[in-house]
């Protein structure tokens, strides 16, 4: 693995706006870099469905224009981002990779594209994903999957597939992802980048192309911790466009990052995430039971904690999930079938044959959920598990179903809305990453970044780069 | 013929469901679909096998006019 350079691309979006801001980088050379390293490596990676390159150097040439007067707008100015496809962009192709949107042309920003383009960022193209945002990698869909920067063989886990690839290999400083089941953190896990999942309401969801209203989350993939929360800052926030947003106002989230974290209390629920079991993979565990030590040299004591009704959160998710999803698409499901991939037709599918008494006791099984994570977490300040069960699997290996028969470490995060993070913790025999995740309680974003930071700055896992 | 097997349901009582739910699917695509089916039904049988007693569901409805 080669170690951290200087190059361009690489640069941590901290590092970048911290030049740009002295005048020292001009964004048009940030934003060609990002670029040029797209030409060089997206030919193996497959990481994008759309790529900007001339509206891209346009809004470069403007942010360099208006830094150059004074207008220096924060440290997401002249920064280059991408976008899971599913998020609206006014006159540009939205696909969500499926071919019944294969054509589709938005005419409004979603909410949070706005935002970034507010904060200055540069969009330099919209990014593969699994198709809606859900099923596997589909080498028969029009958009290739993409590959996994750490070894092309592999998978980058889904659904903000894309995201995960291109960020990982630097052909973009950060990318915004979607979750609903863990496709955030996921493909961070697996790419060995920063995954950030706030809490539901944090973050308006307001044209974004929906799977499951109550569980879809949007958030920031970035190569640092420091760069999540800077994107979390432009992006956070009450949107009128989207109801469940909150009204509270967003906290200063880079503000608490490098403070110690002596005296926080983790608890650790290894009765479900670090249980030995067929499902899951025993260097993971391990992996992350070093992070745990880490934390704790770090100040930090462990707790270990029992989260009461947690095996209920995997079929809670998987059943709104369902009924959601097909009232979503059922227009489609039953006029034009064959757009869909099988396996997502088939997902999708199933939201037709569970019943309204189905998806109410879901419903009220979620409830159970929420206040169990709500008493496991009553003494200590945060939860820390491993984010994946699993290493990230070759594309022949990838089996569609075990992500139902499987355990989840996301999943429950999306049912109850808590603000979840995975950071790099290390790698497997193999040199695939391994990713930890740091769960905080209800709008408590600052807390985890905080102790994903510390944990960050010790252990010093971002410096590293894939070998691509 | 009617068969009932691990994936939870015959493939008659099946097709019946698909039908009822307007999927207008093919007998190739049922018999597909229908061991995708039986992992949600353990999922299913979970949730009703839970004593629920009083609890509410987790999303309420908002009257204001704004939501």
């Amino acid at each position: 693995m080669p170690d951290a350079n200087d190059q361009l691309y690489y640069l941590t979006i901290q590092e970048a706006a911290g030049k740009i801001r002295r005048r020292e980088l001009s964004p048009v050379e940030v934003v060609q870099a990002s670029l040029d390293r797209i030409d060089a490596t997206e030919d193996r990676l497959h990481s994008f469905i759309t790529t900007l390159k001339d509206e891209a150097l346009e809004q470069a040439r403007t942010a360099e224009g208006e830094i150059s007067k004074g207008e220096y707008r924060g440290p997401l100015h002249g920064i280059p981002y991408g976008l899971k496809d599913l998020y609206d962009t006014a006159g540009i192709r939205t696909t969500a990779a499926s071919k019944v949107d294969f054509d589709r042309v938005p005419d409004e920003d979603a909410t949070v594209v706005t935002r970034l383009r507010e904060a200055g960022a540069v969009l330099v193209g919209k990014l593969v994903m699994h198709e809606y945002a859900t099923g596997a990698p589909d080498f028969t869909s029009p958009f290739q999957p993409a590959r996994n920067p750490w070894n092309l063989e592999h998978a980058t886990g889904g659904s903000s597939s894309g995201s995960g690839s291109s960020v990982s290999a630097g052909q973009v400083m950060g990318a915004l992802g979607s979750c609903t089941g863990g496709s955030i953190r996921g493909p961070a896990s697996l790419c060995g980048i920063v995954g950030l999942k706030p809490t539901y309401g944090r973050v308006s969801r307001h044209g974004v192309v929906t799977l499951s209203w109550s569980q879809d989350h949007c958030g920031p993939m970035t190569r640092t911790v420091w760069d999540s929360a800077a994107m979390l800052q432009a992006i956070a926030g009450q949107d009128p466009k989207d109801p469940t947003t909150s009204a509270a106002p967003a906290p200063d989230y880079t503000g608490s990052l490098g403070q110690d974290i002596e005296g926080l209390r983790i608890g650790v629920p290894r009765h479900y995430f670090f249980e030995t079991n067929p499902h899951v993979n025993p260097e993971v565990v391990a992996v992350v039971e070093k992070g745990l030590g880490a934390l704790q040299e770090l100040g930090a004591s462990l707790e270990e904690v029992t989260v009461p009704n947690l095996e209920l959160a995997r079929a809670v998710n998987a059943i709104i999930m369902a009924g959601e999803s097909y009232a979503f698409h059922e227009r489609n499901l039953k006029e034009r079938p064959d757009d869909f991939g099988e396996a997502v037709r088939s997902r999708f599918r199933m939201g037709a044959l569970i019943s309204a008494s189905d998806y109410v006791q879901a419903q009220r099984c979620r409830q159970l959920v929420k206040r169990g994570f709500a008493e496991a977490m009553a003494q200590v300040d945060l939860l820390v598990t491993p984010t994946t069960a699993y290493p990230a699997p070759r594309f022949e290996n990838y089996d569609t179903a075990f992500t139902l028969r499987g355990p989840s470490f996301t999943a429950p995060f999306n049912v109850t809305g808590l603000p979840a993070i995975s950071i790099p913790c290390g790698f497997t025999e193999a040199g695939l990453p391994v990713g930890m995740q740091l769960v905080g309680k209800p709008f408590d974003e600052p807390t985890a970044l905080r102790a994903a930071y510390a944990y960050e700055q010790h252990a010093g896992w971002s410096q590293l780069r894939p070998p691509i | 013929m009617s068969t009932t097997d691990n994936d939870g349901v015959s493939s008659e009582v099946f097709r019946q469901m698909a039908e009822r739910a307007g999927l207008g699917l093919t007998e190739e695509e049922l018999e597909r679909l229908r061991p995708l089916y039986g992992l949600y039904l353990e999922f299913v049988n979970q949730i009703h096998s839970v004593d629920l007693q009083a609890e509410e569901i987790a999303l309420a409805y908002n009257p204001e006019w704004q939501s």
